[in-house]
């Protein structure tokens, strides 16, 4: 396969294979992607970049490899943040998955262990958008920069259980002092890892798992409780972590 | 059972107090807006800030604009919606917010609101807007229902977007009798039975209004839950939901509207 190409999109047929071909790797995990169609213009097509942006350099992504999403996030955003309509062009999505799908979805012993269609094929539902590999990468990405890191640090193949709870709150994830307070409490400033615990779960009496005090799925419990009576958009971080419960001071300091 | 209560002190807006209006110029792919807001008699503190959202959650755009206090209401200068464009239209949130003695403090807000866009020849009626009619592609499906997240947003109509002028094929008239007793019937079958919500005369939850809005066309009370479980309660609800469907149904005249769509009112002529 070509380690360059002109941004694309896959064409309505082009999209149709690439989703059976998701649905029949989910019964036969050892099928080969198809590669094929991005050499093929019945099922691609060049963006038109001058239509798109002011700016009508031609825009080539590389076949390279991202040690994670945020990676990922940061090589992309600068190639397309001024492309409009581009976060919801579910055929560039598309493309730009086949193209990097060995990273997607990769094989193992020659099987490839899929998940989700809505992982790979952006299907414009906003409830999905976020958790497509690659568009939730960028939109995550371009809304906070560098404040998204934590929320990134996946694999390209992998949705963290710590992202899944936390983007399924738009209302935390679109918030930018929300996604600060998140920082504060589970970014470890050493590593610039999660801290150890964050998502720790613990076993109730009747042997049901739950999340552990001030870990990330009680702060989106709190935050949901807490977003009738307060507007976290005009509040600082001092302040929303001001009104957080005792039970989140171990991850403070 | 699902019980709402609203222990804030926190006012609900009403979508009718509010007037937001797009303005497209060819300066630009973006609009801006008007917006008028009538918070008389809400009883709202003086210097209370007064914001209005733009919002999309799908590509997590958002946008806030400052509009002065609720004594002292003032458009800002530059209201230009920059991320968002005609594919991408937001929806619009009104939030009160106490900054001074209790810091982002909300002491009023609204539902989500769709602004008039001039270039929607067929948003004839305004009232109070319990759909919100939004695009997508929906791949062979011509049409679906979101319901919300939150106690604060819509129910949204989505339109397949790949069929071309599919909005005026939805404002045909015969467009609202084949489709819109199902779509009642869903989001009716959602609230009472999925929800398990009960019916509040002044509850101002999505949940609430549909459900008032239900009490117009049928004044049979929606049963009650005694027991969540039971399946005999839940058919009470459910044959509740039917009931109501065919009293919207009448009021609305479907069938004779389809009648007259059909046969280009023969009836008449006999």
């Amino acid at each position: 396969m070509k380690s360059e190409r002109n941004l694309a999109a896959l064409t309505d047929q082009g999209q149709s294979i690439l989703q059976q071909y998701l649905d029949d790797l989910a019964i036969d995990h050892t099928l080969e992607p198809p590669f094929g169609i991005l050499d093929n213009h019945l099922y691609y097509y060049n963006l038109a970049i001058s239509k798109l942006s002011d700016t009508s350099s031609p825009r080539v992504v590389e076949l390279m490899k991202f040690d994670n999403k945020y990676e990922f996030a940061n090589y992309i955003t600068p190639l397309i943040q001024d492309l409009k309509g581009i976060e919801k062009n579910s055929g560039f999505w598309s493309w730009l998955t086949l193209f990097y799908f060995d990273q997607i979805c990769p094989a193992k012993d020659g099987r490839r262990r899929k998940l989700r269609n809505a992982f790979y094929i952006h299907d414009l539902d906003y409830r999905n958008a976020l958790k497509h590999h690659l568009a939730g990468s960028y939109l995550l990405y371009k809304q906070h920069d560098e404040l998204s890191e934590l929320l990134l640090l996946d694999e390209m193949s992998q949705l963290s259980y710590f992202r899944e709870q936390l983007i399924s709150r738009k209302n935390f994830i679109n918030c930018k002092s929300l996604v600060e307070v998140m920082n504060a409490l589970y970014r470890d400033p050493e590593t610039g890892k999660l801290k150890a615990g964050t998502t720790h779960r613990i076993e109730d009496r009747n042997g049901k798992l739950i999340p552990d005090a001030g870990t990330h799925r009680r702060l989106v419990h709190f935050e949901k409780r807490l977003e009738r009576n307060f507007d976290f958009y005009s509040m600082s971080i001092e302040q929303i972590l001001g009104i957080l419960p005792a039970e989140f001071n171990a991850f403070k300091s | 059972m699902r019980r709402t209560f609203n222990y804030t002190g926190r006012s609900r807006i009403p979508q009718r107090r509010a007037n937001i209006r797009l303005r497209w110029s060819t300066e630009s792919l973006s609009p801006t807006f008007i917006a008028e807001i009538d918070l008389d008699e809400l009883e709202l503190e003086p210097s209370a800030k007064v914001y209005i959202d733009a919002s999309r959650q799908d590509t997590m755009a958002f946008m806030r604009f400052d509009f002065g206090t609720v004594s002292k209401f003032v458009s800002p200068d530059n209201t230009l919606l920059s991320e968002f464009n005609r594919q991408s239209k937001p929806k619009f949130y009104i939030k009160i917010i106490d900054e001074d003695e209790e810091i982002g403090k909300i002491i009023a807000d609204s539902v989500a609101i769709q602004a008039i866009d001039p270039e929607e020849i067929s948003r004839k009626n305004r009232g109070m807007t319990l759909i919100h009619v939004v695009t997508e592609d929906l791949g062979d499906q011509i049409w679906k229902l979101r319901m919300p997240e939150q106690d604060n947003d819509v129910v949204e109509l989505v339109l397949n977007d790949q069929i071309e002028e599919v909005k005026s094929i939805f404002n045909e008239d015969w467009a609202a009798p084949m489709m819109l007793p199902n779509a009642v019937r869903e989001i009716l079958t959602h609230i009472v039975v999925v929800l398990k919500e009960e019916y509040n005369d002044t509850g101002d939850q999505w949940s609430s209004y549909w459900l008032q809005f239900m009490h117009d066309f049928h004044e049979e009370i929606l049963p009650t839950f005694t027991d969540p479980n039971s399946t005999d309660e839940m058919q009470e609800r459910l044959t509740w939901v039917e009931n109501s469907v065919s009293a919207f149904s009448t009021n609305m005249r479907f069938k004779t509207v389809l009648e007259q769509q059909l046969h280009g009112g023969l009836e008449d002529e006999v």
